[in-house]
């Protein structure tokens, strides 16, 4: 399967359809306050603006650099990875290639650059963290992939088991899917272990709390966002967690968390209905779309301005996710499956 | 001297040792709930205004307090005070000294309020003031035989007389201060401005905390009867429970166990006891431990919320707690107690409403009082001095700079704005 707009050739002949990525990002500007509202449709356009960005990049670098020296997947991680993503959204990303690291890393490095100029441009901040193809950690061959992720397992520490967690994330956005895919088999084997499901779990030990022991929820008290929850953190971010080890350990190699509830439910009955609490909270996201106005402000919703349907949809989706994480740590970490 | 004289005043100086060293415990409580470019003026405050309040007390504070009484409302003689007598039970020097310990912690007690942003001047005017004309007042109402002691009123070591009165002047110098600069944002919401050290937070907790035992314990005034352990055992139980609960509270509102909440709540538990410590049973500290610990936790957000930035959390931990423990004899008197002590038994033992009504009318009559004269007592120390408060510039680059010409960690704290000049050309 491949998702690219494209047919990739080692050549490369596909024509992108803006000039510049300075066009990308005025067709950006102009039809996001239209699109902000509704999650899917703005995850399908931010798709399309990351894949032209891509396309571009790909002929800036070819003609720097030359043709293509091999086939090569571009992947989204994080929320673009999961087709979560909100406005606004930092770059998440890598490659994988044909090959081997010495033959073509170079090459997949400078066009991992390119793009994560063309991006910046486009309006996608760059990853503090350098979770981009740009950065040798995230760009390899596929052997190269795989030999990487055992590297990680075999280390068994925090850091490393944080890298493999966002690469479960990955989804091919432009380029042969083959290619990820045949890492993700992999990593999938390697990380479904019980022992290494264990260790992973444990990685992700910590979750936010939304609501106080009085049902209340709890917003920031101080500070610029004063009176408005961080809905990543608390909202969110538990129900990634744990649709992410479920994934792991049922092989279930699609990122986004809606599709992995409808996958894991028939087996894991628990999880089911979960979806609708998930849905609820990306809508109220999305809600208030018009007053994010930079990166940070799409992270948080203001409580106060809530109403009532909206705050008691938000304190089911805490509630449930909260039991939701708390009751899958449970299980990965006891192996009682 | 009788031996058992002799440990009397020996028992009453060691606790005036241990209150003065609770000076310690306002140094590194204040200094690290506040930010590091104002530490080295919060520490070397506290130490001069000591010296200050001393020397006020000599000359007239005790004589205002424990002179010949006039109309119930002030002492008139006892000034410059030197009785150097041994008199056959606490001497006149041991029983000067350790009043004067108290005085010296309702002075600091009512500087929280001033953290962060007053100019040195009106610290200084203001702790001649205060110790003057505020505390001796509201003491010799209550312990040196004025009209509130007339009523019964039971304030066994001061959760009136030091703790309340303090806050009051607190309450006044925050009114008239402002909040600091970055404090609120302009529709009205909280920046949070932490302290720069909550180790030295927690540290002048626990000294206070030990502190309390010359305070509470030494107000025995003796030894003979061994009572001191019970007070000391009182006061223990409501620090704990204050402590305990107001991290329950914490947790419980804020999703966090949030360490200046207990320890706001262990310091509220002690200032509530201070009143009853002599006057209730162990379980009754218990409880008046635990409500002053929460009461604080809720003051603190009413005040923040309502724009009266608190920096040390005075109000709260000295005012609302002191004003509750004061009350709560009122309630957990017990007969015995009563009648070793003074006054009535409280409402649950049967004492009816009287004692109660006695406690609430000295919480507001002090309060009232302390506040009103601390308010107009800044206005004339602001007229003095020309303004209360320090440039906003000066509050920028931090008291330490301004008020004093180094920083109290001169390694770690950045000038901003130092040296205006270079950055203004003016």
């Amino acid at each position: 399967m491949s998702n690219s707009s494209f047919s990739q050739t080692q050549g490369f002949s596909a024509e992108p359809s803006f000039k510049s990525y300075e066009e990308i990002k005025k067709d950006k500007e102009e039809k996001m306050d239209d699109l902000a509202g509704e999650p899917v449709k703005l995850n399908e356009a931010h798709d399309k603006w990351i894949s032209e960005t891509v396309t571009l990049a790909v002929h800036h670098h070819q003609s720097e650099r030359g043709d293509l020296p091999a086939h090569f997947a571009f992947f989204l991680m994080g929320s673009a990875g999961r087709q979560e993503q909100a406005k606004f959204s930092d770059q998440d990303h890598g490659i994988v290639f044909e090959g081997t690291d010495d033959e073509h890393q170079d090459y997949f490095l400078g066009l991992g650059a390119e793009i994560r100029e063309g991006m910046a441009i486009v309006g996608y901040p760059r990853c503090e963290g350098l979770v981009m193809a740009s950065h040798k950690r995230w760009c390899h061959g596929v052997e190269g992939w795989k030999k990487q992720v055992d590297r990680w397992i075999e280390a068994d520490e925090w850091g490393p088991f944080r890298h493999l967690l966002t690469f479960i994330d990955a989804r091919t956005l432009v380029g042969e899917d083959e290619l990820l895919e045949d890492v993700k088999e992999h990593v999938f084997e390697q990380a479904g272990r019980r022992e290494v499901l264990k260790r992973l779990s444990e990685n992700t030990a910590y979750l936010h709390k939304g609501l106080n022991a009085f049902g209340q929820l709890l917003p920031e008290e101080k500070g610029q966002y004063a009176g408005s929850m961080h809905i990543k953190d608390v909202g969110f971010f538990p129900y990634v967690h744990a649709l992410r080890l479920l994934a792991i350990y049922e092989g279930i190699h699609a990122s986004s968390t809606i599709e992995r509830i409808r996958q894991v439910s028939e087996k894991h009955s628990y999880v089911k209905g979960k979806d609708v609490h998930f849905k609820n909270l990306l809508e109220l996201r999305a809600s208030f779309s018009r007053k994010q106005n930079v990166y940070e402000d799409v992270h948080y919703v203001p409580v106060q301005e809530l109403s009532k349907t909206q705050k008691s949809e938000l304190k089911s989706a805490l509630k449930e996710g909260k039991h939701l994480f708390q009751h899958t740590k449970k299980i990965m970490e006891s192996g009682d499956f | 001297m009788d031996p058992i004289v002799l440990l009397d005043n020996l028992w009453v100086m060691i606790g005036f040792i241990l209150v003065i060293l609770m000076q310690g415990g306002f140094i590194l409580l204040e200094a690290g709930s506040t930010r590091m470019k104002n530490a080295g003026h919060i520490a070397g405050k506290t130490i001069f205004t000591l010296g200050i309040s001393s020397l006020v007390f000599w000359a007239v504070g005790y004589g205002f307090i424990y002179g010949n009484d006039v109309g119930g409302i002030i002492g008139t003689s006892n000034f410059f005070y030197g009785d150097a007598s041994t008199a056959d039970g606490l001497t006149p020097a041991v029983d000067f000294i350790f009043q004067l310990a108290f005085a010296a912690i309702a002075l600091t007690i009512a500087f929280g309020g001033f953290a962060e942003r007053a100019k040195l001047a009106a610290y200084v005017v203001f702790a001649i003031l205060f110790s003057a004309i505020v505390y001796p007042l509201v003491a010799h109402w209550i312990w040196g035989g004025g009209w509130i002691s007339g009523l019964g009123k039971q304030d066994f070591a001061g959760s009136t007389v030091v703790h309340l009165t303090g806050a009051m002047g607190a309450l006044a110098a925050t009114i008239l201060l402002k909040p600091r600069i970055g404090k609120y944002n302009k529709d009205g919401s909280v920046n949070n401005l932490p302290g720069h050290n909550q180790v030295f937070t927690a540290l002048g907790v626990l000294f206070l905390w030990v502190g309390w035992f010359g305070f509470n314990g030494a107000s025995t005034f003796g030894v003979a009867d061994g009572f001191f352990g019970y007070v000391a055992m009182n006061t223990q139980l409501a620090a704990a429970a204050g402590a305990f609960a107001a991290l329950l509270i914490a947790w419980a509102v804020l999703g966090k166990a949030d360490v200046p909440s207990m320890l706001n709540g262990a310091l509220a538990g002690l200032v509530a006891i201070t009143a009853s410590c002599a006057f209730v049973a162990p379980w009754a500290s218990v409880v008046i431990g635990a409500i002053g610990g929460m009461i604080c936790f809720f003051s603190v957000r009413f005040f923040e919320k309502r724009n009266i930035d608190d920096p040390i959390f005075a109000l709260s931990v000295h005012g609302m707690a002191g004003a509750w423990g004061t009350i709560s004899t009122g309630f957990f008197a017990t007969p015995q107690l009563a009648e070793m002590n003074g006054g009535r038994a409280g409402l649950f033992y049967g004492g009816g409403l009287t004692q109660l009504g006695v406690q609430i009318i000295s919480v507001v009559a002090c309060g009232l009082f302390a506040f009103i004269a601390s308010y107009i007592l800044l206005l004339i120390t602001k007229s003095i001095i020309g303004g209360l408060r320090v440039s906003e510039e000066e509050e920028i680059m931090g008291l330490d700079m301004s008020e004093h010409g180094a920083y109290g960690y001169p390694e770690n704290v950045q000038p901003t704005t130092d040296n205006p000049s270079e950055r203004t050309g003016a």
